[in-house]
């Protein structure tokens, strides 16, 4: 086996073991005011879309971060970037601290974290052409390299994520939803980050793309030592791309491990259920699959469950979960983080 | 593909491009796009070719007439004829001359408010949606502030002081016509920066400049357009009422607004004396309006109106 | 085409194209489909195919600029050259059209609750107040949380999922009869994803509204879908039944698309895309579309495009001229294997393009510390 074939293994990823992570990300809390009905909106609550949540990120390595919709899977790449400022907590990008920067201090910074949006269509000017989309981050921060090399290098952006020399000059709503999705990569590609925050990179393009996309992450990953943040839905496709999964749900990390911990010995109700309910591509297999299908209502982040935040949803559901919040902390045999009083592995085939 | 049969317009000839053309296609960039769009929209280029035509008039004219705005020989209200083309007015003025020189007045005075209203007005508009908190809050404030000031009164107050003039009329009106267009553009500002690109081109670094410039301001043509468009027909109906009190231009100079006043109660004996220098007004408000909406589909890539 | 009883929607060779300045682009072509009452079809396919343009021609929401050819039959109506007025009669009340982008069919400015009851009240005489309560019920069936708080809030307040789902609300809020979904669960996490498709499963089990669902999840048209299609280039090159595509595919672009799927078997190797890029659908190949990237290509692929033809099973259809050379399944990663990365041959050639791109690791380095590792922990 050559290494150019290997994608991340179990083991560390490459610098693991060098000096401090490229981003250590603690207590992180973002909330947002709820504004109530009337003439004059009054702030009468608020979300707390991420609700303190620490991890680390090494270069070279990628941290799947999964999680039910609207758990601030998205605030918390935001949060990072400080594109949303946020509430409480520290993020540190190689060791400088960023909450707190003024945005001249932080423009520095940027060019170093980049982010893919979820939504490829809203994070598209619709005015600009994708040539001058792609050319954007380049013109900021290279502006001295002149008008042909920067072509140059969109030229080669957009080849690279496989859009045709014949899109430069369409506009956003010109391209399928895929095709823009590849516009927003090459665009967060242009600068050579080195950490990506990648929200649903690969949702809206089809398996193949998908695959290639992938390929083409890990592939950039190896050769610039490159930290992701990689969100998705896609279960199967984090498996693939991540070193290590972070499962959160209503603004909490509730189960952080290893591929293989998280997806093989997961010990969070919650982590088991949503890889329950993972379809699967094949039509027999998919009819027959069991599903654990959760009850109840998803509570709101304005005003959480108290104690454990999915005891309103859990099957194993007792007294103490209601009073105590259950830490992220080693439980179970392999002793990966998880937030549950009763962590227990579902015997589970996979 | 042998099954398919494309029912086309037929108007539409087959451009299908030959083998290899993909290859050719050059990057090209932004602002030749828009400029081509621009040049490709047919009443905008109309419009702006008897803008032209007006403009030049107003300028080349008055050397090839036998007359001129301070000449008052003539009879009262002659009739059109050879010697006087447009006839004359209540003082024997003829009005062909008086009619150039208040275009000339006109457009400068239009051309000074529209350009004030718009720029002070999309400016503070677009800082105060962007930055938010204090800043829009000061905004808001001297917004109100400055609706309540007594426009006439303090026009006439700076007349006393320094003279009237053409120019003080337009400095005038423009200080007192950007507020309607600071509000739109603070709203929609206000909506443009919470959305995803503008927070995308932050994440790349960009500063409050560049997106104000080439992200927020591309996205508000629209409404620039038509507030210049309506500021440029109101500051010549405005500069109208300023004369009339004796604030704004002066005899023997004119304007548009001022012939019309002077003249519109003979809008039943003699109609030509209202109809010529209305047509000119009419005119120039048409022809910004269609130079506007053709800026503004030239910005606005879904407009279909201009295949480019 | 001929219609049975049952048809809800019949699409025959429908082609769209829209002339760019840099050309035509043909966008779709000769698309012919039925979709019958209560029936749930599939549309799976490469990026860029044309999915979403030829649902949006059903909808009768192509852009101005686009030239429309064939017949698209809703019951007894024909679609293509409909006047504005009449669509806007179809649209929204017997089909509903759930959009890829959420944010392309929320206003900005508007909260939810408004756009939903405003979608209510185009189609109903009610009083603003029945409206709203209806849009609180709405985002209520699609699984929001507090609906009637909700509903006060602007799209922008919601996140990436919960938009998708205010689309759907959208979508049914009129119980429509056929229902075009264009990637609705991409945004969803898979608990509301499967809680999603439920909801649209039992709208149409009790309307028997029928349902078209583009999606590039094959786990979704697995479980959900009774028939399903298959679009390269801006055409159909296979359809047939869920279970007969899936377990026999036809044609070798679906062999790839399945073969390119995340498989446990596959951690720690590269997935296998199919090699090459799409077709330009400006400047198409004159046989086959597929035939630059086929494994099986050969000559005769490209003396003209092939057509539609039986295969197999009944219903089954695909355009490929070596259809029966494709058997079983287990050969199609084999079929596809190769050593490509994204859509470039060689990926070293971002570097080369670019010296100052920063290498970190050479390539060496990188096959040592491998070795290391391997080595260390076997
Ligand atoms: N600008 C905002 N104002 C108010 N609330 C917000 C804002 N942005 C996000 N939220 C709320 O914060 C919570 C988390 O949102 P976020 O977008 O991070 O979710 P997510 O995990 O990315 O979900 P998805 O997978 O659906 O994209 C949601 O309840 C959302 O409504
Ligand atoms: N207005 C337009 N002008 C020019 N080309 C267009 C326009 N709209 C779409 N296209 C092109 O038509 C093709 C088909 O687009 P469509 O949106 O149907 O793809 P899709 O199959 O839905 O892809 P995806 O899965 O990525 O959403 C694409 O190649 C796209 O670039
Ligand atoms: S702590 Fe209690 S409620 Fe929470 S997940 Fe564990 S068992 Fe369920
Ligand atoms: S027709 Fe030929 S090129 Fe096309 S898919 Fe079949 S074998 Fe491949
Ligand atoms: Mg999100
Ligand atoms: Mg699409």
């Amino acid at each position: 086996m050559t290494t150019a074939k290997t994608s991340p293994s179990d083991a560390a990823p490459a610098g693991a073991d060098t000096g401090q992570p490229l981003l250590q990300v603690s207590d992180l809390v973002k909330s947002f005011p709820v504004r109530g009905k009337g003439i004059i909106p009054r702030t009468v609550g608020q979300v707390q879309a991420v609700a303190g949540i620490s991890f680390d990120l090494r270069a070279g390595e990628t941290l799947g971060l999964v999680g039910e919709s609207g758990c601030g899977k998205s605030t918390t790449g935001r949060a990072i970037l400080q594109l949303h400022r946020p509430t409480s907590g520290s993020v540190r990008f190689e060791g400088r601290e960023l909450v707190g920067r003024t945005a001249r201090q932080l423009r520095s910074v940027r060019r170093d974290m980049q982010i893919v949006f979820q939504d490829p269509y809203a994070s598209l000017n619709p005015r600009w052409t994708v040539n001058s989309v792609v050319r954007e981050p380049l013109e900021i921060h290279h502006s001295s390299w002149g008008d042909k090399r920067i072509q140059a290098k969109v030229n080669n952006l957009l080849e690279l994520v496989g859009l045709n020399p014949e899109h430069r000059n369409r506009f956003p709503h010109e391209f399928s939803g895929g095709q823009r999705q590849r516009i927003g990569i090459a665009r967060a590609l242009a600068l050579e980050p080195k950490l990506l925050v990648l929200d649903e990179p690969v949702s809206a393009l089809d398996v193949s793309v998908q695959a290639g996309v992938v390929n083409l992450l890990e592939e950039l990953q190896q050769r610039l030592n490159l930290a992701y943040l990689f969100v998705a839905h896609d279960l199967s496709i984090v498996r693939h791309i991540s070193h290590r999964i972070a499962v959160m749900y209503l603004g909490k990390i509730v189960e952080i491990g290893t591929r293989d911990e998280v997806y093989g010995r997961a010990t969070h109700p919650y982590t088991q259920a949503l890889l329950s309910a993972a379809p699967l591509p094949d039509p027999k297999a998919e009819r027959e699959r069991q599903r654990i299908v959760l009850t109840g209502d998803v509570p709101s982040p304005v005003n959480p469950p108290s104690g454990c935040r999915f005891r309103t949803r859990c099957w194993k559901a007792q007294d103490i979960c209601a009073t105590e919040e259950p830490k992220l902390e080693a439980r179970g045999e392999d002793g990966h983080l998880s937030a549950c009083h009763f962590p227990e592995v579902r015997s589970r085939e996979s | 593909m042998a099954d398919t049969v494309t029912k086309t317009t037929p108007d539409e000839p087959d451009t299908t491009p030959r083998a290899g053309h993909e290859f050719d296609t050059e990057a090209r960039k932004q602002w030749k796009i828009v400029l081509r769009r621009f040049l490709r929209h047919r009443m905008a280029m109309i419009s702006l070719s008897v803008l032209v035509l007006i403009v030049l008039a107003a300028i080349v004219m008055p050397w090839f007439l036998p007359y001129d705005h301070t000449y008052t020989g003539g009879g009262r209200y002659e009739d059109p004829g050879p010697d006087h083309p447009l006839g004359t007015d209540n003082l024997g003025r003829d009005m062909l001359a008086m009619l150039v020189r208040g275009t000339q007045f006109s457009l400068l005075i239009a051309v000074v408010v529209a350009a004030m209203a718009t720029v002070i007005g999309v400016t503070l508009g677009a800082v105060a949606g962007l930055l938010g908190g204090w800043v829009d809050t000061l905004f808001m404030r001297l917004v109100d502030l400055w609706l309540i000031i007594p426009q006439l009164a303090l026009v006439a107050l700076a007349a006393s002081a320094f003279g009237s003039s053409w120019y003080l009329v337009a400095i005038a009106l423009g200080l007192f016509s950007w507020m309607s267009v600071a509000r739109i553009n603070r709203g929609l500002t206000l909506s443009l920066a919470n959305q995803e690109f503008v927070e995308a081109a932050r994440a790349m670094g960009a500063s409050n400049t560049r997106i104000v410039v080439k992200h927020i301001l591309p996205n508000l043509t629209g409404v620039i357009t038509v507030n210049a468009t309506l500021a440029v027909a109101t500051a010549v109906l405005a500069e109208a009422a300023l004369s009339f009190i004796g604030l704004g231009v002066n005899i023997p100079d004119t304007s548009l607004g001022l012939i019309i006043n002077n003249n519109y109660a003979q809008l039943e004996l003699r109609p030509w004396l209202f109809w010529a220098p209305f047509l000119v007004i009419v005119l120039i408000s048409l022809t910004v309006n269609f130079i506007g909406d053709g800026i503004r589909d030239a910005f606005d890539p879904k407009q279909t109106k201009v295949r480019a | 085409m001929t219609t049975t009883a049952g048809d809800l929607l019949t699409v025959d060779n429908l082609t769209v194209e829209f002339p760019t300045d840099d050309g035509v682009v043909r966008a779709v072509r000769g698309v012919s489909f039925t979709l019958r009452q209560g029936e749930v079809l599939g549309v799976v396919g490469e990026s860029g195919s044309g999915k979403s343009v030829s649902s949006m021609a059903v909808m009768g929401l192509l852009p101005r600029s686009a030239r429309i050819g064939g017949s698209i039959r809703f019951r007894d109506t024909e679609i293509v050259g409909l006047g504005q007025r009449q669509l806007e009669k179809l649209r929204g009340n017997d089909i509903a059209m759930i959009f890829q982008d959420p944010m392309t069919s929320l206003n900005p400015v508007y909260t939810v609750g408004w756009q939903l009851s405003e979608a209510y009240r185009a189609h109903h005489r009610v009083s603003k107040k029945v409206a709203w309560a209806k849009a609180v019920e709405a985002l209520e069936l699609v699984g929001i949380p507090q609906p009637d708080r909700r509903a006060a809030q602007f799209p922008h307040e919601f996140s990436g999922g919960m938009r998708q789902r205010v689309v759907i609300a959208m979508a049914i809020i009129n119980d429509p009869t056929l229902i075009i979904a264009d990637e609705p669960t991409t945004a969803l996490d898979v608990t509301v994803q499967a809680q999603v498709l439920e909801t649209l499963l039992r709208i149409r089990d009790e309307t028997s509204a029928a349902i078209m669902i583009i999606t590039h999840d094959l786990g979704v048209v697995a479980g959900m879908a009774d028939r399903v299609q298959v679009m390269y280039g801006g055409t159909v090159v296979e359809s047939g039944q869920v279970d007969a595509v899936f377990e026999q595919p036809r044609m070798p672009y679906t062999v790839g698309l399945l073969g390119s799927i995340p498989h446990p078997d596959l951690l720690g190797k590269r997935l296998t895309p199919i090699k090459g890029a799409p077709p330009s659908l400006m400047n198409l190949p004159p046989g086959c579309a597929f035939a630059p990237r086929c494994p099986l290509a050969g000559p005769e692929c490209d003396e003209a495009e092939p057509e539609l033809v039986p295969v197999g099973v009944s219903g089954h259809t695909s355009r490929c001229l070596k259809w029966d050379e494709l058997g079983g399944d287990d050969d199609s990663r084999e079929l596809f294997e190769h050593d490509e990365i994204g859509a470039v041959e060689n990926p070293a050639s971002l570097t080369q393009a670019d010296p100052e791109l920063a290498v970190v690791e050479d390539v060496a380095e990188v096959e040592q510390r491998m070795a290391r590792e391997e080595g260390s922990n076997p």
